[in-house]
């Protein structure tokens, strides 16, 4: 059916039962990200729409059997950047390059460009994996990236 | 995504459809019509298309009325494809004309869209409308946004230059230019509009955006700043309902995290004049009108305010703009300055100025009869000056109709006339309002700033009144013109001439064009030395100089630059400029006072002692040209003295304008080209020429080429790798690489064009577009990037969740399976035993229980008994301590009342207290305040004293020069009196020497006619004297011949003598020998006889000797004859003597006979010897006579000679003297005239060093 090994066959299954919250071995498509996301893998939203993720809830249900071979496409897609690439993007931003940046540049950057975040997401994120930032507001954004990452 | 962004609502008006454009369709028409741009008189050019060829010339088809028409081949422009209209960047047009220009720029403003980039800069046409793009929500969609990704605006310029100041750390300048009414002010509005919004400083903290509408109150003021300055310095012209009457230039601090840290506003050039007179059709400073028509009735009681038509200042009385309501203008006048923090006194004060000014104008003056004193009959206005501005009715009038006036060390009152009184007063009016909006401005700038500290960069917005040209331009038009020729060359400069060095510098191979556009040499004309700002400033100091000689100065000085330009005799201006935007006359008329701004400085030591704070305020840094300095010039020291106490208003703006210039220079110019359409004030009009005409000063087309011909993007190597490396990973190794090298092998692998770049020595450089194509790759790629970040950042929260998601799912697993061991267990019978079964399990434990409880009580009752106890002791303590307690409370009674009588008094106290902590709040306020003025004060103080110390040194020099002045001036006069009298003096001599001379020359005339005359005489006399010589050699001659005569004559006359000596003695012998004869004949008597024989024989005898005597006598007598031819009488006598003798001898004969007879002729003899000796004494005298006349003759000649002599040598030593006196008078004639003409000359030298000391001290 798919070319996922039995391993990865069970920790799909194993995640979809999780979402599967009525039991009845479906899922709404708008949590097939969060499923995928769950399964270690980082799709954008542009990925998941395409990957026939929904918006809304209630839209589309998805079957285990419709759900695996997404999950493989998923698995598959390894342009979704790494550490190194990230690092180099907001070097960009270390005018000092002494690995700090602005911490309201990347709030900024994380806010207002590509498939922008919501202000809560932000604020998640942060709390979570950010260092606080020192008198200037400057924050080291490897260790942030690190973490977040992990 | 851009495509996404022009079709946002929110940019319609900014941007049309142009997919239109790309139909094909109409571009069929364009290859198949071969359309061009032909000339046009109105419409600039028009779209044509072509017929045929015909040499140098094409015939063409005009494509609107179908006129078919030959055009010269070289007049034709091409046109782009319909693609192209309404670009957005003129730099993108194929075909770079001035008809594609025009007539994109028209294209897009008949659409709405007033703003089109132009290469660098933006061009905007005035759409006279208001338009619907200047929202917050168009603000915040260009907020960060590049330039190409949004449609053109201000905004964008704004916001590239923030973000390159932000970026760069580098200084910006937004210019806006352009003529008046094109729209400056407008577009600065909008910059600092922006700014505030893109810029407000935001709490500290508050990481997220925030709402854009709470801006500070900084940003509030900032913003507020507009309209004050508006009221007060903008009035309504012919051209604009609006127009700035000034120029200014706003500088915005910011601080490093790129928020707003304060602000400064820098004015320019206010058109003061328009605050006492307007041309037909124009209006004075709105905020006369404002308060006119907004105050209340207390208001206008207590500013005496009257009607609009009352005041002679507003020339045309009440003028109402349509679209302007002052009433409201003036109350957001007055909020403005609410916001900007100026309180009720400060209305107060500034209102009372403006009603002052107007009442200036209403003074009405009258001319006293017969003197040249001029009055004021009716001082109700000079009362209600006196009383706006806190002065003295009588003094006040007294400074302005008599002046006191320094001349030399003394104080002179000074009659005025009637226009110098009217001229004095409106001068003063217009320093009043001057002075007053100088104060608002340092008003606003002291809200503005109030930082303190220097923000780390800032964004300086130049506002500048446009190039002005009407009909006659005077002083305030060169200003304002040369402030434009300057920033045009600062334009220049940095667009034209710095990118091309920068080329050069960069060692990138370029080929230099020269756009023709230096303007140094109109610059040069009027700023240099010897230009004309310079020759007025000298003019100014010059005694007795009128508009008219500096006219002819400048004349004189420039008639041969080449910017420089005489009128003709018949036109009214004076001169004319050749500026970069065209040929403009100027009239001279007014320009020295202009320049000087004399103000009468009693009426101004008035108001600077004036009863309130605030005129004195305004006034006390007056440095004037008082009206004693410009009556000075009448003095030829006047000048001197005057140097270094006031500047000339020329000066003054070149010194600004010198400094505004350093500003602009170090800072990264962006400009805004503002374009008026059309002079009618009419929405959707353009006026081609007018356009044209602009876009051409504006070297707008010149902008354009060379950003496409140049390569308007550079970025250092380093900061090119650091902010591209993103798009060619993994091309640089790690580790060091130099810039260059670095950044050719990122070019190599982005796969650029050649053409498109050029690698400088540091840095790398782009034609136009080129990085931005790269900045949208980087873009591109960074979005990229951030959106897969983004995605590790959703997917580890949503791992996050997932994890707390299977912890609750376990636990719900737990409760479930207790759920459903219960629900299983539920109907099991033991089950159901067991639930009732074990509340009942209880009871078997109990009588463990109790013994358990019993022991418990047994330990609670030990404990209670020494509980008790010492609960017992506490009683006691309890009673001791309530018996103290009660005596505390007395005690506490006690002191209740004294806390209470405490409490009231403390309560005094602190309501005391808080009284003086208001007062020491306010005081502290007030010190602070006071400190800080004093500290402000203190540097003024300290600047003051230096700037008095130089001052007094100055003064001190100026002094010591003034005296040495006058003390040369004393000598001076001395020496020039003197001078004066010596040419007085020589000149009455040299007319005396003319007179003598004249005198001389007559007499000289006379002396040489008299020696003519003389000579002639002389001539005569030598005449006379060759004849008197010959008449003197002939009588020499006959002296000589006399003499000789003489000589003989007297040797005969000897002769005779001896011969009559001879013969006397003979006599004599003979009358002895008669007497003997006698006594013989006597005595011999009778014996004569014989005896007369002898007697006979011895007359014989002696008769023979009587013949011998005879013979001897005739010799002699012959000799006589021979030798005296005219001594006849000798002859005679000789001949009587012989007579005698024969006589004698015939007595003797007849004594011969008779004695008697003998008798008779011895008595005759004796009387013939007698006679003989008369005729002798006769010749004798004679002789003696002749001799006598001769000498006398000869005395008399040589009297003569030594008269003619005398005479002579008088008549030489005359001439000689005449000569001597002549050639003596000669000399000393010319020699005066000698020493005159040195005179003369000294003089003139003396002059003519005063006259170069005069000019070389300017």
């Amino acid at each position: 059916m798919t070319d996922l090994s039995k391993i990865d066959q069970e920790k799909a299954a194993f995640v979809f039962s999780i979402f599967d919250a009525d039991g009845s071995n479906k899922i709404d498509a708008f949590d097939l990200g969060n499923v995928l996301r769950a399964l270690n893998n980082n799709p954008t939203l542009a990925t998941i729409e395409k990957l026939g993720g929904t918006k809304k809830r209630g839209e589309k249900l998805l079957s285990f059997e419709e759900f695996l071979p997404i999950y493989s496409q998923a698995k598959k897609d390894k342009d979704q950047g790494c550490y190194e690439d990230f690092l180099e993007c907001l070097k960009l931003y270390d005018k000092a390059e002494n690995g700090t940046m602005l911490s309201a540049e990347l709030t900024h950057s994380l806010l207002a460009l590509g498939e922008k975040l919501e202000d809560h997401e932000v604020a998640e994120v942060i709390k979570d994996c950010m260092d606080p930032e020192d008198d200037d507001g400057f924050i080291p954004y490897g260790p942030f990236l690190k973490k977040m990452m992990a | 995504m851009v495509d996404m962004d022009r079709n946002d609502p929110e940019l319609r008006y900014l941007s049309v459809d142009r997919n239109s454009f790309n139909d094909p369709a109409t571009q069929a028409e364009w290859t198949q019509k071969r359309l061009v741009w032909v000339p046009h008189e109105t419409q600039g050019f028009v779209a044509a298309g072509i017929k045929g060829d015909r040499g140098d010339e094409v015939e063409v088809e005009i494509a609107e009325s179908g006129k078919l028409m030959l055009v010269q081949i070289d007049d034709i422009q091409k046109m782009n494809p319909p693609k192209f209209d309404k670009v957005e960047d003129m730099a993108e047009l194929t075909c770079l004309n001035e008809a594609s220009v025009l007539h994109n720029i028209k294209d897009r403003y008949y659409s709405g869209l007033i703003y089109t980039y132009s290469g660098l800069f933006c061009v905007v046409v005035n759409p006279y409308k208001k338009l619907p793009i200047y929202t917050e929500k168009i603000m915040e969609r260009y907020k960060g946004i590049k330039r190409h990704e949004v449609p053109p605006h201000v905004f964008a310029i704004t916001d590239t230059a923030y973000r390159s100041m932000l970026q760069d750390r580098e200084d910006q300048s937004i210019l806006c230019t352009g003529e008046s009414g094109a729209g400056k002010t407008e577009n600065t509005k909008k910059v600092i509009q922006y700014l505030a919004y893109v810029a407000a400083s935001k709490p500290k903290g508050s990481a997220g955006p925030t709402p854009a509408l709470i801006i500070g109150e900084l940003e509030q003021q900032l913003l507020q700043a507009n309209p004050i300055l508006e009221a007060f310095g903008n009035a309504k012209t012919v051209k604009n309902d609006n127009s700035s009457r000034f120029g200014k230039f706003i500088r915005i601090n910011f601080d490093a995290s790129g928020y707003i840290a304060g602000a400064n506003i820098e004015t320019y050039l206010l058109e003061k004049s328009r605050a006492i007179r307007q041309a037909k059709d124009e209006r004075t400073f709105h905020i006369f009108y404002q308060l006119l028509a907004g105050a209340t009735p207390e208001q206008k009681a207590e500013y005496i305010i009257e009607d609009a038509k009352s005041y002679p200042f507003l020339s045309s009385g009440a003028v109402p703009v349509p679209g302007i309501d002052d009433v409201a203008e003036f109350q957001a006048t007055i909020k403005s300055m609410n916001i900007m923090g100026m309180n009720i006194e400060d209305f107060n004060s500034i209102f009372r100025i403006v009603s002052a000014v107007l009442l200036f104008g209403s003074m009405q003056f009258k001319q006293e009869r017969n003197s040249d004193q001029a009055t004021l009959p009716d001082n109700t206005v000079a009362q209600k000056i006196a009383h706006l501005l806190g002065l003295s009715v009588t003094e006040m009038t007294k400074a302005f109709l008599k002046p006191r006036i320094k001349v030399g060390r003394d104080f002179v009152t000074k009659a005025q006339t009637k226009e110098q009184v009217e001229f004095s007063a409106e001068a003063i009016g217009k320093a009043c309002y001057e002075r007053l909006f100088r104060w608002l401005v340092n008003r606003i700038n002291r809200s503005l700033d109030r930082t303190k500290r220097q923000g780390a960069s800032f964004i300086g917005i130049l506002d500048m009144a446009g190039f002005e040209i009407f009909e006659l331009n005077s002083f305030e038009q060169l200003c304002i013109n040369y402030t434009n020729e300057k920033l045009q060359q600062l334009f220049n400069h940095t667009m034209f001439i710095l990118e091309q060095e920068e080329y050069q510098r960069e060692g990138i191979e370029w080929k230099f064009i020269d756009f023709g556009l230096d303007l140094q040499p109109t610059i040069d004309l009027i700023d240099k030395p010897m230009g004309i700002m310079a020759l007025l400033d000298e003019e100014c100091w010059f005694p007795k100089a009128t508009d008219k000689t500096f006219v002819e100065k400048l004349v004189s000085a420039h008639s041969v630059h080449p910017k420089f330009m005489k009128t003709d005799f018949r036109g009214a201006s004076d001169f004319a400029i050749i500026h970069y935007a065209g040929k403009v006359d100027y009239s001279a008329a007014q320009w020295l006072m202009k320049n000087m701004d004399p103000l009468n400085e009693n009426v101004v030591s008035l108001l600077q002692s004036s009863q309130d704070p605030f005129v004195c305020h305004i006034w006390k840094d007056a440095e004037i040209v008082g009206m004693a300095q410009q009556a000075m010039t009448d003095t030829q020291f006047g000048a001197r003295t005057r140097k270094g106490m006031f500047r000339t208003v020329s000066q003054l703006y070149k010194e600004q304008l010198t400094k505004l210039m350093a500003t602009l220079r170090n800072t990264n110019p962006n400009f805004v080209r503002c374009i008026i359409p059309n002079h009618e004030k009419r929405a959707g009009k353009i006026e081609a020429p007018l356009v044209l005409d602009q876009l051409r000063c504006n070297g707008v087309l010149e902008g354009i080429r060379i950003c496409r011909q140049g390569f308007p993007n550079r970025i250092p190597f380093q900061e090119f790798r650091q902010r591209y490396e993103l798009l060619t990973p993994n091309i640089i190794p790690k580790g060091f690489m130099d810039g260059k090298k670095a950044c050719e092998q990122m070019i190599e692998a982005l796969e650029l064009d050649h053409n498109l770049y050029r690698v400088g020595q540091s840095k790398i450089f782009f034609r136009a577009g080129v990085l931005a194509h790269l900045e949208e790759e980087r873009d591109y790629k960074i979005t990229d990037l951030i959106v897969n970040f983004q995605a590790f950042c959703r997917g580890y929260m949503a791992r996050r969740n997932y994890q707390k998601r299977l912890q609750q799912l376990n636990a719900i697993r737990i409760i479930q399976r207790n759920c459903a061991a219960y629900l299983k267990l539920r109907n099991w019978q033991w089950w159901r035993l067991y639930i009732k079964v074990k509340p009942l399990l209880e009871v078997t434990k109990q009588e463990e229980k109790l013994t358990q409880k019993e022991d418990e009580l047994r330990q609670i009752r030990d404990k209670l008994d020494t509980q008790m106890k010492r609960c017992q002791e506490y009683e006691q303590k309890f009673q001791q301590a309530s018996a103290e307690k009660t005596q505390l409370a007395e005690q506490l009674q006690a002191e209740l009342e004294l806390c209470a009588e405490a409490e009231e008094s403390r309560a005094r106290a602190a309501a005391r207290k808080q009284e003086l902590e208001e007062l020491l709040h306010d005081l502290e306020g007030r010190i602070e305040e006071e400190e800080e003025r004093c500290n402000a004060l203190q540097q003024e103080k300290k600047r003051l004293q230096l700037n008095i110390q130089d001052l007094e040194e100055q003064l001190e020099e100026e002094e010591a020069a003034r005296q040495k002045l006058q003390l040369e001036r004393v000598q001076c006069d001395a020496k020039l009196k003197k001078l004066e009298e010596d040419l007085a003096l020589s000149e009455d001599t040299n007319q005396k020497l003319g007179k003598e001379k004249k005198i001389l020359e007559e007499r000289a005339n006379d002396l040489s006619q008299a020696l003519a005359e003389e000579e002639e005489k002389a001539k005569h006399l030598s005449k006379l004297k060759a004849k008197q010589e010959s008449a003197i050699a002939e009588l020499e001659e006959k002296l000589l011949k006399d003499h000789q005569l003489r000589q003989e004559a007297d040797r005969s006359k000897r002769k005779l003598e001896t011969e009559l000596q001879d013969v006397r003695e003979q006599l004599a012998e003979r009358r002895a020998q008669l007497d003997e004869l006698q006594t013989v004949l006597t005595a011999r008597g009778d014996c004569t006889q014989e005896e007369l024989q002898d007697v006979r024989e011895q007359l014989a005898e002696r008769r023979a000797q009587l013949d011998e005597l005879q013979t001897v006598l005739t010799k002699r007598e012959e000799e006589l004859a021979a030798a005296v031819a005219r001594a006849d009488e000798e002859g005679a006598l000789r001949a009587a003597a012989q007579k005698a003798a024969r006589e004698a001898e015939s007595a003797l004969a007849d004594a011969h006979e008779d004695l008697e007879a003998e008798r008779a002729a011895r008595t005759k003899a004796e009387k013939l010897k007698r006679d003989l000796n008369e005729e002798l004494e006769a010749l004798k005298s004679e002789l003696l006579d002749s001799l006598d006349t001769t000498a006398a003759q000869q005395e008399l000649r040589s009297k003569r000679e030594q008269e003619v002599a005398v005479l002579k040598r008088s008549i030489e030593e005359e001439a000689v003297t005449h000569e001597a006196a002549l050639t003596d008078q000669r000399h000393k004639h010319s020699q005066e005239l000698q020493q005159l003409m040195e005179q003369h000359e000294q003089i003139k030298k003396a002059k003519a060093g005063e006259c170069e000391r005069d000019s070389g001290s300017w």
